[in-house]
């Protein structure tokens, strides 16, 4: 059954792709991304044997460049890479679904909210490389679940190669491998974290270390320093863009920095509270929602980066279909609010900068508001509550699906040996049940 | 100005009679220098290998010269074009339209116009985005930083080549060419009292490229039957060297073209409001601190598993 809908999902991708190559020729505005373009123009400087770096705003790794180099023959062989990561990761919000407990019903629906959803399918036909970040951080947290540690690792590795902000789940990966209690849990390294930290560590230093010794310093620059000390003042969905573009005179780029301490405030604290490996999923979901709500800037591609970890922790959060039809309209409607002066601005040239910053402020407290309503609405029936026939009421959501929750835990044999084997190991201090 | 006598004659054979001949020497000269030379210097630069009875000369020389111009044109255009500018769209991204419009002569065929723009700091040109246009007649020279704000960037050149319409301009003595180069507008610095950065741009140079000029083999030949233009005969002055085509790497000779006005336009900017800096500081902490703390209070105050747990 899922290999129809990965099929469909192709096919609606390659339909738009196709499409957008019409409207590019045809039409005034182009359909593709002008990224794509950036990343077409450095694998043609790549195939040439020069550096992508050449590309004035290619600020990714080489090896995009070095993968989109067939777009020299094929122009939209990128697209079709991306779209086909794309597919994958709703392959992969299905498996994690799977693993998560639930029936192969709702876990194919979860996936079908990314196969069909027009948001990425939009962002990978237009040729936005995003897939392959949201794949990678997928994959490192699928093998996290099934314990392939030293793969898990690698992908870790790979994915914060390729865009910094996967690394925010790897306090919470560290800690979900701990054992027992105090400085053992939360600090020192066992031999299943040494496989985690030490395969991420090794990929990320060799692919490191490569390219610094292919491209020099100038791949350090542009795909690293750049994204930590930028201080771009152009206007976005960043809360912070007004504040930067006010205080751009007497900027220094340390103030780039100082906007990072929220974000590790709370992906810490996340990372604190929901570690456990059965809340993996939804503490990723949240980290990566706070970094991107709280960074200094913010665009609409970086969305996907959250939206992708979504589905598989929907079944878990029991919103009625009314409350989790609301906060996806005010998202929406916050986003969209945000687009109207935004387009004055840069469009018709009007004098709303004050406007776009109490849209960005808006945008910014929609989004708080919702996470928090998330988190409290994440129910997370434990193990044993189950095991004891019902110790937590089926959500709405899984009742309007017509199904218990008791039920998926018999499928996946694969899962429960690994809970309850936690639920041996994992106790607290204080002694109470756990998970 | 002289060759205004061929702008009458659409027949294109050349001036009739000694008289008009004469005036058409005198106007064979360098292209900047308004003085004339005596017709006697001209003579000598021609000069016959056998001494001919001056009706024979005369003749020779008709020939000559009808020959000369039927071969068109090889000589430099001395007349001055008149340009019309504006600005296309709004807000930050722009189409900066050009109408050049030049008096016909057959100096023009084979030649291509060359716009070298200045575009100042306030404005850029994405040198990636001209290499997709479908025209393909736009190269920046120089690096472009295209997120550099105004005061961190400095002027830039552009330069365009437009073809040259000789049916257009035969038949109506007038050619005009157009050229839209798009524009991108650079944030400007934030300031107290001022809402609007003026960007001036000011009018192009305007260069003409053609063929006759860059021949490497044009050379005077005096022994053909129909002589050659001797290219030295009528050299422009203020050439300058610019990359033949666009594509190429080739460096041709381009002489420039008076021009009869120069016109500026300008691009209002918006600025960011410096008065604004107290309340947008205070507003961006107090949001985001207020959202952090609310995050970890829920963060803090969340139940798991059973509802015994307690943080």
């Amino acid at each position: 059954m899922t290999t129809h809908h990965v099929l469909a999902a192709f096919l609606i991708r390659l339909a738009f792709i196709a499409y957008g190559e019409y409207q590019d020729s045809v039409m005034h505005v182009p359909y593709t991304d002008v990224d794509y373009h950036v990343f077409t123009d450095a694998a043609a400087y790549v195939a040439r044997g020069h550096s992508p770096y050449r590309r004035a705003t290619y600020r990714y790794t080489p090896l995009l460049a070095w993968l989109l180099v067939p777009t020299e023959l094929c122009r939209t062989f990128g697209k079709l890479v991306f779209s086909a990561l794309d597919v994958a990761v709703g392959a992969l919000v299905y498996r994690l679904a799977r693993l998560e407990g639930h029936s192969r019903r709702i876990a194919v629906s979860c996936a079908a909210l990314w196969w069909y959803n027009p948001l990425p399918i939009a962002v990978c036909s237009r040729g936005n490389a995003e897939s392959l970040v949201l794949c990678l951080l997928l994959y490192c947290l699928y093998l996290c679940r099934r314990r392939l540690l030293l793969l898990a690792g690698a992908a870790l590795g790979l994915a914060v190669h390729v865009k910094i902000y996967p690394a925010v789940v790897a306090p919470a990966l560290y800690w979900s491998l701990g054992e027992g209690s105090g400085v053992r849990r939360w600090l020192l390294p066992n031999a299943a974290r040494l496989r985690l930290c030490g395969a991420a560590a090794v990929t990320f230093l060799s692919l490191t270390v490569g390219c610094w010794l292919i491209y020099g310093d100038e791949f350090l620059q542009e795909t690293y320093l750049y994204h930590l000390t930028r201080r771009d003042v152009r206007h976005n969905f960043s809360v912070f863009f007004y504040a930067l573009y006010l205080t751009e005179e007497w900027g220094h780029w340390s103030l780039g920095l100082v906007t990072f301490v929220p974000q590790l405030v709370l992906v810490l604290a996340l990372a604190v509270r929901f570690h456990r490996p059965r809340h993996l999923l939804f503490c990723a979901f949240c980290q990566v929602y706070v970094f991107v709500t709280f960074n200094k800037v913010c665009t609409s591609q970086y969305f996907l980066w959250y939206l992708s970890l979504l589905p598989p922790v929907l079944p878990r959060l029991s919103c009625s279909y009314l409350e989790g039809g609301l906060m996806l309209g005010l998202w929406y409607f916050a986003q969209a609010s945000w687009l109207l002066p935004a387009y004055l601005l840069e469009f018709e040239g009007r004098q709303v900068y004050r406007l776009v910053w109490a849209e960005s402020a808006a945008f910014f407290c929609a989004n708080v508001g919702i996470l928090a309503r998330l988190i409290r609405k994440y129910d997370a029936p434990t193990a044993a509550a189950v095991a004891e026939g019902g110790g937590r009421q089926p959500s709405e959501r899984d009742q309007s699906r017509g199904k218990a929750d008791g039920e998926p835990r018999s499928q996946t044999s694969r899962a429960k040996p690994q809970h309850q084997q936690q639920t041996v190991k994992h106790r607290n201090k204080r002694g109470g049940k756990v998970n | 100005m002289v060759l205004q006598l061929f702008d009458d004659d659409k027949t294109d054979s050349g001036p009739k009679g000694v008289v008009p001949l004469i005036s058409y020497l005198r106007s064979r000269q360098p292209c900047t220098s308004a003085k004339f030379q005596q017709v006697p210097d001209t003579w000598q630069a021609f000069s016959l290998p056998v001494k001919m009875s001056p009706l024979s000369t005369a003749l020779s020389l008709l020939l000559w010269t009808c020959s000369a111009v039927a071969s068109s044109s090889n000589c430099c255009y001395t007349s001055s074009a008149w340009l019309t500018r504006r600005l296309e769209k709004d807000g930050f991204h722009r189409d900066l339209v050009t109408s050049v419009q030049l008096p016909w002569s057959p100096s023009l065929a084979d030649c291509r116009l060359l716009l070298v723009e200045r575009l100042p700091a306030g404005v850029y040109a994405d040198p990636y985005q001209l290499a997709r246009l479908p025209s393909a007649q736009h190269k920046v020279l120089g690096l472009v930083d295209v997120e550099a704000m105004a005061h961190d960037s400095t002027w830039l050149d552009v330069l365009s080549w437009v073809e040259v319409n000789v049916t257009e301009g035969e038949v109506s003595g007038q050619v005009t060419a157009t050229v839209s180069l798009p524009v991108h507008a650079r944030y400007h610095r934030a300031d107290e009292t001022e809402r609007i950065a003026s960007v001036y741009i000011e009018s192009p140079r305007l260069f003409l490229g053609c063929d006759w000029e860059n021949q490497p083999d044009t050379q005077p030949s005096i022994e053909a039957e129909s002589p050659t233009v001797d290219s030295d005969d009528c050299k422009c002055d203020e050439k300058e060297p610019f990359p033949c085509r666009i594509a190429s790497d080739a460096v041709c000779e381009y002489h420039a073209v008076q021009t009869d006005n120069s016109p500026t336009v300008v691009l209002p900017v918006p600025l960011g409001d410096l008065r604004d800096l107290e309340l947008v500081l205070v507003g961006t902490a107090v949001a985001v601190t207020a959202g952090t703390v609310l995050l970890l209070l829920v963060i803090n105050n969340k139940t798991l598993e059973s509802p015994a747990r307690h943080r």
